[in-house]
């Protein structure tokens, strides 16, 4: 769990600024091109919160994905696929558990 | 990796995101959409780009059935459906980002974001269906 708030904090820090440096810097110009598609500026400060909910659901998720099992599965690929067909798939969902029993083997 | 049951849940998932897109929001929501027409390309605008609207379909369902088959290694329609309640809240995300920067309604955002999870929680258990664990053999 603290792995997980570490990492989910590391990413929304990264998501923003990323966020910020790719379509409030980069792309800048080429929105302006298209002012009738964007909110005026003083409209989108005042839902400047939503971006920020916004971003922190997709790391949220994304972060999910990975702790859920994504994680367990790669390092099992790293050990060999021989180590990776043989689980038992009616163990769990994620392969946490069964990468647990398969080392106790 | 099971390349024929792959090729079938690839394809099942990529009918089912194009059918649910049309029903949900091409038709449902289709009123909605009118009330910012200015967001949206013309009618006749739009038939021109359909090549772009089948390609973006394609992308998300092969990745996406690249997600489930490779990483849900468990299988079966429920834990791929849980993987896809989480994808659909990814997209979720830049929807509320663009409710912040686009002058798009409540209706809309609140329209995609529960089109999302269910689009993505229904094809990822029609994945898991027909990608059965036992079709991962050396």
């Amino acid at each position: 769990m603290k792995k997980f708030i570490i990492a989910f904090i590391a990413a929304c820090i990264f998501i923003f600024f990323w966020g910020w440096l790719l379509n409030g810097v980069v792309f800048k110009d080429v929105y302006a091109q298209t002012p009738n598609l964007w909110r005026p500026q003083s409209e989108m400060r005042s839902l400047f919160h939503w971006i920020i909910i916004g971003q922190a659901l997709v790391v949220f998720a994304f972060v999910m994905i990975y702790a859920s099992g994504f994680a367990e599965v790669a390092s099992l690929r790293e050990c060999g696929s021989d180590c990776f067909w043989k689980l038992q798939p009616s163990a769990c969902v994620w392969p946490y558990t069964q990468c647990n029993r398969f080392q106790e083997n | 990796m099971n390349w024929k049951k792959f090729f079938i849940a690839f394809i099942a998932a990529f009918v089912f995101l194009f059918v649910f897109g049309f029903i949900w929001y091409g038709t449902l929501m289709q009123g909605a959409h009118h009330e910012v027409p200015t967001l949206l390309r013309p009618e006749a605008d739009f038939k021109s780009y359909f090549g772009w609207l089948i390609l973006g379909h394609l992308v998300m369902a092969f990745f996406f059935t690249l997600l489930c088959v490779r990483f849900v290694t468990g299988g079966g329609a429920g834990a791929n459906a849980t993987l896809g309640i989480l994808v659909g809240l990814v997209y979720a995300g830049p929807h509320l980002i663009s409710f912040a920067v686009q002058p798009l309604t409540t209706k809309i955002v609140c329209g995609w974001i529960i089109g999302a999870v269910i689009q993505f929680t229904v094809a990822g258990a029609i994945i898991g269906a027909i990608y059965k664990p036992g079709a991962q053999t050396t």
